[in-house]
């Protein structure tokens, strides 16, 4: 196995017992219960010819890319690097007989693995989800064939999109010891975003990147896609060599 | 097997380690003093690569840790500072990453446990842990890949009296056994005495002495006192030969040794003068200790 991939298996350990973990399940079920409620308590039906699936997982998209995902973010990124910070880790880490950068990258990809984990989940709960509303309301019908391809194309794009704020949580949550910092950066880019969206360029906001990437209208969804996740690979590129090399 | 060569190095303006220069020789255990905050942390972790020094040269096994890294690091197991565990984790998880990072064997976790005598709380989480069995489990970390070098950062800090007996015992063995490198911290050099060969004596950021703990002991300044008869008339007799003065009707010389003891006898019972008394202090390596650290000292 490469010094790589054994790094990422230690990073997977380290995250045993904690409550990171969980929310990689709590988080997206929590999207879902929300959702499922609100169309069990609606009091007629929704229309036949409108596809139930994409107005069901529209508002599951929207409420986790424009708050669940930001939150969870901030906080599983955070804990991540707080294993290092409050142990004294780094003097551990840092003689391992391996290429500094490879502790980073380590971390930002355990970071994108449990992103990826929740955002599948999201997909797979989305369809159970829809099933339950479907069994249980008394006139909503979700239709027997599930459009897949649209729906793992939105899920696929707004994880793609995410990408700028996972970098930009890795690094905060690197440079900051403290736990407190990485987690008003989520909160408060996420209450900025409520603002952003009435500004010019607000689309380009990096928390209302992986909203846009599937609403964004003229074009706005093709930019905000490339923005968020070109931008997020170059920045955790960027931060992988500068802090590498800051750090040895 | 570490050399270090006008090595220096600054916190921001401040200078934390000023020209340092010493050498560890291969299978000695090598006794790193000076009082708290002397630079024996910052010195260690320029040695393990953890901070790059602004000038001079550290060498390890005669190579350069910037082009050899991977090669230094895993023959090197090292302790810095408190021991850096995850609590939330059980002591064999602990190893168990250690264990896949330096590519070691699937028994050796459970064999360094029991030679630090934790292997009954393999599965118990760190976070239960005393201070005794946390440092424990760190040595047991730093000697998980068989190093060729060990290098330990006060790790007798917050034992009890029996532990670091024990831990004595334990370097000693291990040395022996196995034949390693050691190099050991501590601000207190008396408790290292019983175990090191070698010693450096570090105080605000300058190397005050390196060399053999028989070089060391050699410095030391011992006292002789003389009890004679007619103590002041002997006094003006002795004075042009040796630092002295009257201390409660004995003779003192400040500095003195065995060479100097019998030439004053020769000297004093020539001039007929009875000799009741000959003493020599035993040396003491604290107060040779103290002595090279005081601030003022710049160069010994
Ligand atoms: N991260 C740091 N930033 C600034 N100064 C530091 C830092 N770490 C240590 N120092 C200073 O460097 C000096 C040497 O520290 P250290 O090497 O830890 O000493 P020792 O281990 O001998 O007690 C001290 O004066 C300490 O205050
Ligand atoms: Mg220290």
């Amino acid at each position: 196995m490469s010094d790589l991939l054994i790094l990422i298996s230690c990073e997977l350990i380290k995250l045993r017992r904690n409550l990171a973990l969980w929310m990689v399940v709590i988080a997206p079920a929590f999207v879902i219960l929300l959702q499922t409620l609100i169309w069990l308590n609606l009091k007629e039906g929704l229309g036949f010819d409108a596809d139930l699936w994409l107005m069901y997982s529209s508002n599951i998209l929207s409420i986790w890319s424009l708050f669940m995902f930001p939150m969870f973010t901030a906080l599983v990124v955070a804990l991540i690097y707080q294993y290092e910070h409050t142990t004294g880790g780094w003097l551990r880490t840092g003689t391992y007989p391996v290429a500094g950068w490879m502790v980073l990258a380590a971390k930002q990809f355990s970071a994108l693995i449990l992103l990826t984990l929740s955002s599948a989940l999201l997909l797979v709960f989305t369809i159970a989800g829809g099933w339950i509303t479907g069994y249980f309301h008394p006139v909503i019908e979700m239709p027997e064939v599930i459009p897949w391809g649209e729906l793992l194309l939105r899920s696929g794009k707004i994880w793609a999109a995410s990408l700028l704020v996972l970098a930009i949580q890795n690094w905060v949550s690197l440079r900051w010891t403290s736990l407190s910092v990485p987690i008003g950066t989520g909160i408060g880019g996420t209450f900025v975003a409520l603002f952003a969206t009435s500004w010019k360029y607000g689309y380009l906001y990096p928390w209302l990147l992986p909203l846009n990437s599937i609403y964004g209208t003229d074009g706005k969804d093709q930019t905000a896609l490339l923005t968020g996740a070109a931008g997020g690979l170059i920045l955790m590129l960027i931060m992988t060599w500068r802090e590498s090399t800051r750090r040895s | 097997m570490i050399t270090l060569d006008h090595v220096s190095f600054s916190y921001g303006k401040t200078t934390v380690v000023r020209d340092a220069g010493f050498h560890v020789p291969d299978r000695s255990i090598f006794g790193f003093a000076g009082p708290n905050g002397a630079g024996k942390t910052t010195t260690l972790k320029l040695i393990l690569g953890l901070l790059k020094p602004d000038s001079g040269e550290i060498l390890i096994r005669n190579r350069n840790l910037a082009g050899h890294r991977k090669e230094i690091l895993s023959k090197t197991g090292a302790l810095i500072e408190t021991p850096s565990l995850y609590p939330h984790l059980t002591a064999g998880e602990n190893l168990e990453i250690a264990r896949r990072v330096y590519r070691v064997e699937k028994f050796r976790p459970d064999q360094v446990l029991s030679q630090t005598g934790i292997l009954a709380a393999k599965n118990k989480k760190v976070r239960e842990f005393s201070l005794g069995m946390k440092q424990r489990l760190g040595i047991a970390l730093a000697l998980l890949h068989s190093p060729e070098l060990l290098i330990l950062d006060e790790p007798i800090n917050g034992l009890d009296p029996g532990g670091i007996l024990e831990f004595r015992e334990f370097l000693k063995n291990l040395v022996n056994r196995e034949g390693i490198t050691v190099l050991i911290s501590s601000h207190i050099l008396s408790e290292l005495e019983l175990v090191i060969s070698h010693a450096g004596i570090i105080s605000d950021g300058e190397i005050r002495f390196h060399g053999t703990m028989e070089e060391l002991r050699g410095k030391s300044l011992s006292r002789l006192f003389f009890d004679v008869s007619d103590p002041e008339k002997a006094l003006s007799l002795i004075s042009p030969v040796a630092d002295c003065r009257l201390d409660g009707g004995r003779i003192e010389i400040r500095e003195g040794n065995r060479d100097l003891t019998a030439r004053l006898i020769h000297l004093l019972s020539a001039a007929g003068y009875d000799i009741y008394q000959a003493v020599q202090e035993q040396p003491n390596l604290e107060s040779v200790f103290h002595e090279l650290t005081r601030k003022e000292v710049r160069h010994v």
